[in-house]
C-alpha cells in the first residue's frame, strides 16, 4: 500500500440538535479518546524536535557538570559546517544512497518481475526471497562478518575462485572496498521490502496492455521499457525516495561492522552524531548535526509527495 | 593502625545495625577473561570474612562497564563500589560523581602504594584520593622464541638493552621473512576504546612529546609537534609495510595460530599467552623508539565509590578487603599485573624474589609515564585513539594529529578551560 | 537463443535468487551445529560451511548456559517491549483516530495535519534530545523508557484512521440511537472491527523490535533491560573468536520472527508492504 494524505474533509455525523449535557458528555468522550495519544506526541515527537533547535545554539553536555550551560549563537553549526568529518560522513552518506539504491532497485525489480511472471514453483521463491526481510538486521551483520572474513573467508575464496590473484580484499578493512562491502549487505538485507512494492505495482498494471503491444509487434525489451517501467512510474519514485531516506540513516551496520573506519570511510552522518552526541556527550553539538539531518530527510520527504500527484 | 581498623570496623558495623537497612552492596566490575576467577573469589572471602557483622557485597561483572557507567552517571542509579579506568577519575570527580576515599582506608593501606597507584588516583585540585587500583600495568613486546632464533635476532633481557628502532625495525623485516609469519607484529588492533591511546601514547613520549602539555593543559603545539609526527610516522612505516596484524584478523595470531612473531600488549595477555606458547614465550622490553630513550603505560582500572552511593562504609570496607596484602597479591598472579602494594609484590609468586615478573616491575619502576590526570581526559584519549587508528590506516600523521590536538583544546574551551584546572598554569 | 531455453530463463534465475539468499542464512544453521571452533575457522569460506556435516546441539547448550549473556531474559526483555509498545500503542492511536473521524471538535483538521507533518521526522533527529529528557527524569536502564516514548505512533494513528473513516456511516447512527456515546461505539464497534489494522500493527511492532538498535543501545546499560537485537551485537563483539555461538546466538533470535513468519505469512506480507521498518 502506498501511503496517500487522508481525505481533506473527514464525514462528520449529522446533528440532531444536542441537549446541553448531552452536548458536554460527546465533548469528554471526544477528550478522553484523544488525549492520551495527543499528551504522548507533545512529549515524545514535538517537544524533542523544537529542544533539538533550542540545544543546537547551546553548549550543552550530557552528564551535568558543575559549570552553566550557556547559548553559544551559531557556533555549533559554523563548527559542524568546519569540521572536515562532517563533510566525509556527508559525502560518505550520499555516496552509500548512490551506490545501495540502484543495486537494491534493480534486485528487487528483478526478483518481483520473475515473481510475476510465469514460474514454477513460485509461492516457494516468493517465500525464499522474503527471509532476508524476517532476519533481524543484527543476525545479517554477525553472518555477513563471517562471510567477509580474511584471508579465507567466503567472499574472499569465491573472489579466488573467479581467478583473483591479489592473495585477499581485506573487505570491511580496507578504505575503497568498505564502504562497497556494506552496500553489498544492505542491499541483501532489505530488498525484499522494496520487492513486495513492486510486485505489488506488477499486479496493478493490466494484463490487456501486454496482449494489446504483442498485436502490435513489441518486443520483450519494448514491453518492458513502454509498459512495465511506464506502468510503475509513481512506484518508482515512491521507491526511490523511501530507500533513498533509508540509506541516509544507516548506522547499524558500520556501527557494528567497521566503527565508521577505515579512516573514516564508512562513517555516516547518524553516525557522526551518534558519536559526538553520545560518545562524547557533545549534545549541543550534535543537535546542529540532527537539525541539518532532519533538514535533508524532510526535503526529500517533501520532494515525494511532489513529485507522487494525489488523487 | 589495625587498631584504628578495627575502630572504623566496629562502628560499622553499629551504624549498619543502627539502620536497619539492608547491609548487602553491590559492586560493579570489569569482566575480563583474565579477573574472572579473582573477583568470583574476592566475592566469597569478603562474604566469609564479614557473615558474622551482617555485610555481604555482590559482585557483579560488567563487558561494557564504560557504557555501565555512564548510563548510571545519567541516572543516578550507582552500587557502592564501581571500577572506573584509573585515568577518567579526574572526569568523573569535576562532574561531582565521585566520593573521596581516604576517610574509609586505613593509613597503612594508602602508606604502602606504589607511588603510581597514587598519583593516578589522585585529584589535584583538593588532593584527595577517588580511586584506587589493585594493581599496576604495563605494556612490552612479548615473542615467539623460536621464531626470533630463527630469524637470528637478538632477545634483550632488561630495560637497559631493549632494542633501539632501528634494531626492532631490523628485526620486524627479518621476521616478515620466514615462513610461517604472516605479520611479524601484533599490536592488538582489534582491540577498541582506551587501547589506542594507552598502548600507543608510549612511542610519543619515547620522542619527547606527550598527549597535552601538562603546565598549560594546551594540546596543540605538543600533540601535534615535529618530535609526535616523526615518532608516528616511523610506526606507520611498519603498518604500511604490512608488518602490523590488521585488526579484521582478529586476536589470536600470536598465541593462537602463531601466524604473527611478537606483540605489543600488557600483562593481561600473560597467562593466554603462557597457554598458548609455554616455553617459547620470551617477554621483551619497550623498545628505545627514539635514541636512547623508552616509555611504557602504567595505571589501571580502579575501585571508586560513587557520590549517590548509600553505605559508603560498607563499600569502604569492602575496597580495604579487596586492596588487603592477599588480594592484591592474588589479583597480581591472577591476572598477571603488578600488584599495587609493596606488601604484596613481596608476597606474589610472580613479582616475588626470583618471579617471571621482574621486567614488568622494572618497566613499571623506570620507564612508566602516568597517564594526564585532567578532567578531559575522555576527550583526550578518544581524539588520539582515532588520530591513532587513522595514522595506523594510512592517514597522514600530521593532519591526524593536529586534528586530534584541535578536538581536545576546542573541549578545553568549552568547558571554560574545566575550573580550577584553568589557573593551575 | 532458442525459445525452447527461454523457457527455462526464469527458473534459472529464480535458482539463483534463491542461493544468493539461501547461502548466509544456511551458513549461520551449519556453523550453530559444530561445535569444533577450531574446524569451523578452516572451513568457514569453504562449501562445508553451508551444507551441516556435524550436529550437535552443544553451542546452544553453551548460549543458554552463559551467565554473562542471559538468552532468555533477553528474550523475555524484547517481549514486554513489543507487548508495551503494541498493546498500549493500539488503545492510544485506535482511540485517538476514531476521536478524529467521528469526532465533533474542530481541532481535528489542524491534528491530522500534524499528525502527517510529523511523520517525515526521522527518529534519529530525536534520540539526543529524548536521551536528555530521559536522563533528567531518571528513566535510563528501564522497561518504560523503551516502551512509552514509542506508544503515540502517527503512522499507526494514520493507518487507523483510514481505516475508521471507512466505516459506514449507518453502523453510527445505529450506535447513536442506541444511547452509546462516543466512547462506547469506540470501545464496542469500532475497535473489535478494526483487526486487520490492529494485526498490521502488531507485525510491525513485533519486527521493530527485533530490528531495533541506537535507542535501546544508548539508554540499557547491561542485561537488566537490554533487548536481542543489543545483545547479539554485544555478543558478537564480545565473542569474536567462537563463531559457533555467535551463529547459534543468531539462530536463537531469528526462530520466533520465522516462526510468527511461517504462520502468518499472508498478513506479514500485507504489513510489511505498509511501511519500510529495517534500518
Amino acid at each position: 500500500m502506498i501511503q496517500r494524505p487522508p481525505p481533506e474533509a473527514s464525514p462528520t455525523p449529522p446533528r440532531t440538535a444536542p441537549s446541553h449535557s448531552g452536548r458536554l458528555s460527546a465533548f469528554l468522550h471526544e477528550t478522553a479518546l484523544i488525549a492520551p495519544a495527543a499528551i504522548l506526541l507533545i512529549v515524545f515527537l514535538i517537544l524533542p524536535f523544537f529542544m533539538a533547535g533550542y540545544l543546537s545554539f547551546t553548549n550543552e553536555r550530557l552528564v551535568p557538570r558543575p559549570i552553566p550551560t550557556r547559548f553559544v549563537g551559531f557556533d555549533n553549526y559554523t563548527r559542524v559546517l568546519g569540521d572536515p568529518d562532517f563533510w566525509q560522513a556527508f559525502r560518505n552518506t550520499f555516496y552509500f544512497a548512490l551506490l545501495v539504491v540502484p543495486l537494491q532497485l534493480s534486485m528487487s525489480l528483478g526478483a518481483a518481475m520473475l515473481l510475476n511472471g510465469r514460474l514454477r514453483f513460485r509461492s516457494f521463491f516468493r517465500s525464499v526471497a522474503l527471509l532476508p526481510l524476517v532476519t533481524p538486521i543484527t543476525v545479517i551483520i554477525v553472518i555477513w562478518a563471517a562471510m567477509f572474513q580474511i584471508p579465507d573467508g567466503l567472499l574472499n575464496n569465491l573472489i579466488r575462485l573467479f581467478g583473483y590473484q591479489g592473495g585477499f580484499v581485506n573487505w570491511l578493512g580496507d578504505a575503497r572496498w568498505a564502504m562497497p562491502s556494506i552496500v553489498l549487505l544492505s542491499a541483501w538485507a532489505t530488498f525484499p521490502f522494496q520487492m513486495l512494492i513492486y510486485l505489488a505495482g506488477l499486479q496493478g498494471i493490466p494484463i490487456e496492455r501486454y496482449e494489446a503491444a504483442r498485436i502490435d509487434g513489441a518486443n520483450t525489451w519494448a514491453q518492458f521499457r513502454y509498459i512495465t517501467l511506464t506502468g510503475l512510474r509513481n512506484v518508482h519514485v515512491f521507491v526511490i525516495i523511501t530507500t533513498t531516506i533509508q540509506a541516509f540513516k544507516l548506522f547499524v551496520q558500520v556501527d557494528l561492522l567497521t566503527r565508521g573506519g577505515p579512516l573514516g570511510s564508512t562513517n555516516t552522518l547518524v553516525r557522526y552524531m551518534v558519536q559526538e552526541g553520545y560518545s562524547a556527550q557533545r549534545i549541543g553539538y550534535a543537535s546542529a548535526i540532527a537539525v541539518i539531518f532532519f533538514l535533508l530527510v524532510a526535503t526529500f520527504a517533501l520532494l515525494q509527495r511532489a513529485l507522487i500527484p494525489n488523487d | 593502625m589495625a587498631s584504628i581498623v578495627r575502630f572504623t570496623l566496629s562502628t560499622l558495623l553499629l551504624l549498619a545495625l543502627a539502620s536497619g537497612a539492608a547491609q548487602q552492596i553491590t559492586a560493579w566490575v570489569i569482566d575480563g577473561e583474565s579477573e574472572r576467577p579473582f573477583f568470583v573469589q574476592v566475592e566469597e572471602a569478603f562474604n566469609a570474612a564479614y557473615a558474622d557483622d551482617g555485610f555481604s557485597v555482590n559482585v557483579v561483572r560488567l563487558p561494557s562497564i564504560n557504557d555501565a557507567l555512564q548510563a548510571g552517571f545519567l541516572s543516578g542509579d550507582l552500587p557502592g563500589v564501581i571500577m572506573l579506568d584509573g585515568p577518567n577519575m579526574a572526569s568523573y570527580v569535576w562532574s561531582g560523581q565521585l566520593a573521596p576515599l581516604d576517610p574509609y582506608l586505613s593509613d597503612e593501606l594508602l602508606a604502602g602504594l606504589l607511588p603510581a597507584i597514587i598519583d593516578q588516583g589522585t585529584y589535584s585540585p583538593d588532593g584527595n584520593l577517588y580511586a584506587i587500583s589493585p594493581y599496576d600495568s604495563s605494556v612490552l613486546l612479548w615473542g615467539n622464541r623460536s621464531y626470533l632464533e630463527q630469524a637470528g635476532v637478538r632477545i634483550p633481557t632488561s630495560v637497559a638493552d631493549a632494542w633501539t628502532f632501528e634494531e626492532m625495525d631490523a628485526a620486524l623485516a627479518a621476521l616478515a621473512e620466514l615462513p610461517e609469519v604472516t605479520w611479524p607484529v601484533d599490536m592488538k588492533l582489534n582491540y577498541t576504546g582506551e587501547w589506542y591511546s594507552y598502548g600507543f601514547s608510549p612511542f610519543l613520549q619515547a620522542c619527547g612529546a606527550d598527549l597535552i602539555d601538562r603546565e598549560t593543559w594546551q594540546a596543540s603545539g605538543t600533540l601535534d609537534s615535529p618530535a609526535a609526527i616523526e615518532s608516528l610516522e616511523r610506526l606507520q612505516s611498519w603498518a604500511t609495510n604490512d608488518w602490523i596484524v590488521p585488526a579484521a584478523a582478529g586476536d589470536n595470531r600470536f598465541f593462537g595460530d602463531k601466524t604473527a612473531a611478537l606483540a605489543w600488549v600488557g600483562n593481561w595477555m600473560w597467562r593466554v599467552h603462557q597457554e598458548g606458547l609455554g616455553d617459547d614465550l620470551v617477554l621483551i622490553p619497550a623498545p628505545k623508539f627514539c635514541g636512547d630513550d623508552q616509555a611504557s603505560p602504567n595505571g589501571g582500572w580502579s575501585y571508586a565509590i560513587p557520590a549517590v552511593a548509600e553505605h559508603k562504609e560498607i563499600a569502604g570496607a569492602f575496597i580495604e578487603f579487596a586492596m588487603s596484602t592477599e588480594q592484591v597479591a592474588l589479583y597480581a598472579d591472577i591476572t598477571g599485573y603488578v600488584p599495587a602494594r609493596h606488601s604484596a609484590i613481596e608476597l606474589s609468586a610472580l613479582y616475588g624474589a626470583g618471579g617471571q615478573g621482574a621486567l614488568m616491575a622494572e618497566q613499571s619502576a623506570t620507564i612508566a609515564v602516568v597517564r594526564p590526570v585532567h578532567p578531559a581526559y575522555p576527550v583526550i584519549s578518544s581524539a588520539f585513539g582515532r588520530a591513532m587508528n587513522d595514522i595506523l590506516e594510512g592517514a597522514d600523521v600530521a593532519t591526524a594529529l593536529a586534528r586530534a590536538a584541535r578536538v581536545i583544546d576546542e573541549d578545553i574551551a568549552d568547558n571554560d578551560g574545566y575550573p580550577p584546572f584553568d589557573t593551575t598554569r | 537463443m532458442t525459445s525452447r531455453t527461454a523457457r527455462y530463463v526464469p527458473t534459472v534465475l529464480a535458482i539463483v535468487m534463491a542461493i544468493v539468499v539461501l547461502v548466509p542464512l544456511s551458513m549461520m544453521f551449519t556453523v550453530s551445529l559444530n561445535p569444533d571452533e577450531a574446524q569451523i575457522q578452516i572451513t568457514l569460506g569453504t562449501v562445508r560451511a553451508f551444507i551441516p556435516h556435524v550436529v550437535s546441539l552443544e553451542n546452544y547448550q553453551q548460549v543458554l548456559a552463559d551467565p554473562h549473556q542471559p538468552f532468555l531474559r533477553y528474550l523475555l526483555n524484547t517481549v514486554i517491549i513489543v507487548v508495551g509498545i503494541v498493546g498500549l500503542g493500539l488503545i492510544v492511536n485506535a482511540s485517538a483516530a476514531f476521536a478524529l473521524a467521528w469526532g465533533q471538535g474542530a481541532y481535528r483538521k489542524l491534528f491530522i495535519g500534524v499528525v502527517i507533518a510529523v511523520y517525515v521526522i526521522p527518529g534519529e533527529s530525536l534520540v539526543l534530545p529524548l536521551l536528555l529528557m530521559m536522563s533528567r527524569v531518571g528513566w535510563i536502564d528501564s522497561y518504560q523508557v523503551q516502551i512509552v516514548p514509542f506508544i503515540a505512533n502517527s503512522f499507526a494513528i494514520f493507518l487507523f484512521y483510514q481505516f475508521f473513516t471507512g466505516m459506514p456511516r449507518e453502523l453510527m447512527e445505529a450506535a447513536k440511537i442506541d444511547g452509546a456515546g462516543l466512547l462506547q461505539t469506540f470501545f464496542r464497534i469500532a475497535l473489535p472491527l478494526s483487526m486487520p489494522v490492529v494485526s498490521t500493527l502488531a507485525i510491525l511492532g513485533f519486527l521493530d523490535a527485533w530490528n531495533s538498535y541506537l535507542w535501546p543501545l544508548m539508554v540499557t546499560r547491561g542485561p537488566e533491560y537490554r533487548p536481542l537485537s543489543v545483545a547479539m551485537a554485544t555478543y558478537f563483539t564480545s565473542q569474536q573468536a567462537f563463531w559457533g555461538n555467535v551463529m547459534a546466538f543468531a539462530v536463537l533470535m531469528t526462530l520466533p520472527v520465522l516462526v510468527v513468519y511461517l504462520i502468518f505469512q499472508r498478513w506479514f506480507v500485507a504489513s510489511v508492504m505498509s511501511s519500510g521498518v529495517k534500518g
